[in-house]
């Protein structure tokens, strides 16, 4: 008898999954990625119009430079320069935005997920539920054996749960 | 005879059932947050402070050039329409050596700064790690897994209840630290 909690303790279960493939087969994740690509596109064009508009005004002073006081040419320069900081600001900006963006589409989502995965966890008694690559796609798990991979890998799982299967 | 014999027997059974069920508890796993506690660390915010200092240090070494640079450009616009082709295509080149030049140096910077934390930090890693060392020990762990890597990735995507209360040895690793 007093071997149980022994036994019960020895009994470590961990699991693991790809949080990647799971988002990837949710059809919430495409809805996403088409509208942060939308939003990309937008501001992107936009940046290029004022880029445009940025060069038109240098070719036009480039014009008219040699009939310009010193003072001017200097008044001149210093607009120009300004304007070409405020571009560089707004390409920082855009790509800032769409982090945020981003995180917050996507953050609904990855809580769902975290419930799925504990909902799988606690129904399969896993203590441990490891993560089985980077989003780079570095490998944590370098090697998991054939056994491991049909009891332990719930990445399926977790996505059936998700999608009512 | 034969009675002793069975009972040895039931005991060598038994003995060897005890052996077999402690060699399965071997593997113990545990997990800590290094992140965490670093962030903790008095000495971290002396050691962010130092390392701000340093960069902006180099910013504006770099900074300097990148305005020098951009003066000798415009010198050479003034005066491109009144010198030799000899004389422009000289200067050309200078210019083009001096803009790679400032290209290479903002990797370099890029890389001292890199260097820099890295010397500033890993004492305070090398004393978090000890503390892990001694924790691991105490409680007889066969590992310890990092939670999350250095770009913010999830190693440990769930531990259950139980397993955050006896394997979890953040808080552990911080009180060996007095960081409580």
């Amino acid at each position: 008898m007093f071997l149980l909690p022994g036994l019960s303790q020895a009994q470590l279960r961990i699991g693991y999954m790809s949080p990647q493939k799971v988002l990837n087969a949710l059809p919430e994740t495409s809805a996403i990625q088409k509208k942060l690509n939308t939003y990309l596109q937008q501001k992107q064009a936009d940046f290029s119009k004022k880029q445009a508009d940025l060069q038109s005004q240098v070719e036009t002073y480039q014009k008219k430079k040699a009939s310009l006081s010193k003072e001017e040419d200097q008044k001149e320069q210093q607009r120009l320069t300004k304007i070409n900081q405020s571009l560089d600001q707004y390409r920082q900006q855009i790509s800032q935005d769409l982090q945020k963006k981003r995180s917050q589409l996507l953050g609904p989502v990855l809580d769902k997920v975290n419930g799925a995965i504990k909902d799988v966890a606690d129904s399969m008694k896993l203590d441990f539920v490891f993560n089985k690559e980077t989003d780079q796609g570095e490998s944590i798990l370098m090697y998991v054996s054939q056994t491991g991979e049909q009891k332990y890998d719930i990445t399926q799982k977790v996505i059936d749960k998700l999608t009512n299967k | 005879m034969i009675k002793r014999s069975i009972a040895l027997g039931i005991i060598a059974l038994f003995l060897g059932f005890v052996t077999q069920t402690s060699h399965a508890q071997d593997l113990k796993i545990g997990y800590v947050d290094p992140q965490a506690i670093l962030q903790k660390m008095p000495a971290m915010a002396a050691v962010q402070k130092k390392l701000q200092n340093f960069a902006d240090k180099k910013k504006k070494e770099y900074a300097d050039k990148q305005a020098n640079f951009r003066e000798e450009v415009q010198k050479f616009q003034q005066k491109s329409a009144v010198i030799s082709d000899d004389a422009k295509k000289k200067e050309q080149q200078h210019l083009q050596q001096m803009s790679q030049e400032l290209q290479q140096l903002q990797s370099q910077y890029q890389q001292d700064i890199q260097k820099k934390q890295s010397d500033l930090v890993s004492p305070l890693l090398n004393q978090i790690q000890d503390a892990i060392n001694q924790v691991a020990k105490e409680m007889n762990l066969t590992y310890v897994f990092n939670t999350t890597t250095s770009n913010g990735d999830y190693i440990i995507l769930y531990a259950s209840d139980s397993a955050q209360k006896k394997y979890n040895i953040t808080d552990k690793v911080m009180s060996k630290l007095n960081l409580d």
